[in-house]
């Protein structure tokens, strides 16, 4: 192999699996992964396995997946869990960076008590728009 | 046997609640130190597999959704 060939890093390196081959196991970093992804991602796989969620160390995660049944493919579903846990990152970071606003939007909508809405508002001004004289008679022409 | 939740992941008062709900299926005892909840499982029903693993799960369900429950609250 030369210097320039890259050795291949497998996602799946890093898990463990029991030896009976019914559980497999994982630490997260909760700078990577936020604690509410986790839980998010974990709340979404209840249905589908067993899953223990300890905490070896400070700022880590080590979540355990146990298949329900015998087969349980539990490489693939350990895949799935990570790509769920990057979508709950990504939904959290959302969330964080427009939360101010959105509680700004919705704290306008909820608390903010215009004399008239804006439908009626643009009623309204039609409304005195026709009322307006037109000597001319430029603007309804067609009209008659 | 022995499970140990961590105190920073799971709600005390949903192994309470889990507790509640696996009552009828074996003897637990819940007890809480330094490194989180213990709860021990005695003379567990043979008609179930993995009672463990399902209590586990039932415990983090219901961590998660009073969890989320409390922050709603805390929203509003």
């Amino acid at each position: 192999m030369s210097d320039t060939d890259t050795q291949p890093i497998s996602e799946l390196e890093e898990l463990v699996f029991d030896s009976d081959g019914r559980r497999v196991a994982f630490t997260l970093d909760e700078e990577l992964y936020p604690r509410d992804a986790i839980l998010g991602a974990a709340y979404l796989f209840i249905d589908r396995c067993f899953v223990f969620l300890a905490r070896p160390a400070d700022r880590l995660v080590q979540v355990r997946l146990k298949g329900k049944t015998d087969d349980a493919d539990l490489e693939a579903i350990a895949g799935e869990f990570a790509n769920a846990l990057l979508d709950q990152v990504v939904r959290f970071r959302v969330s964080q960076s427009t939360g101010k606003l959105r509680e700004y939007a919705f704290a306008r909508a909820f608390f903010t008590t215009p004399a008239q809405s804006s439908i009626d508002q643009l009623l309204a001004e039609l409304d005195d728009e026709e009322l307006e004289e037109d000597d001319l008679e430029v603007s309804v022409p067609w009209s008659q | 046997m022995t499970l140990q939740f961590s105190r920073s992941l799971y709600d005390v008062a949903a192994v309470e609640a889990t507790v509640a709900a696996f009552a009828a299926l074996a003897t637990w005892s819940v007890s809480e130190d330094e490194s989180g909840i213990k709860v021990e499982m005695r003379d567990p029903s043979g008609d179930i597999d993995d009672l463990a693993d399902h209590f586990a799960n039932h415990v983090l369900h219901t961590s998660i959704t009073m969890t989320r429950r409390a922050a709603l609250g805390a929203q509003q």
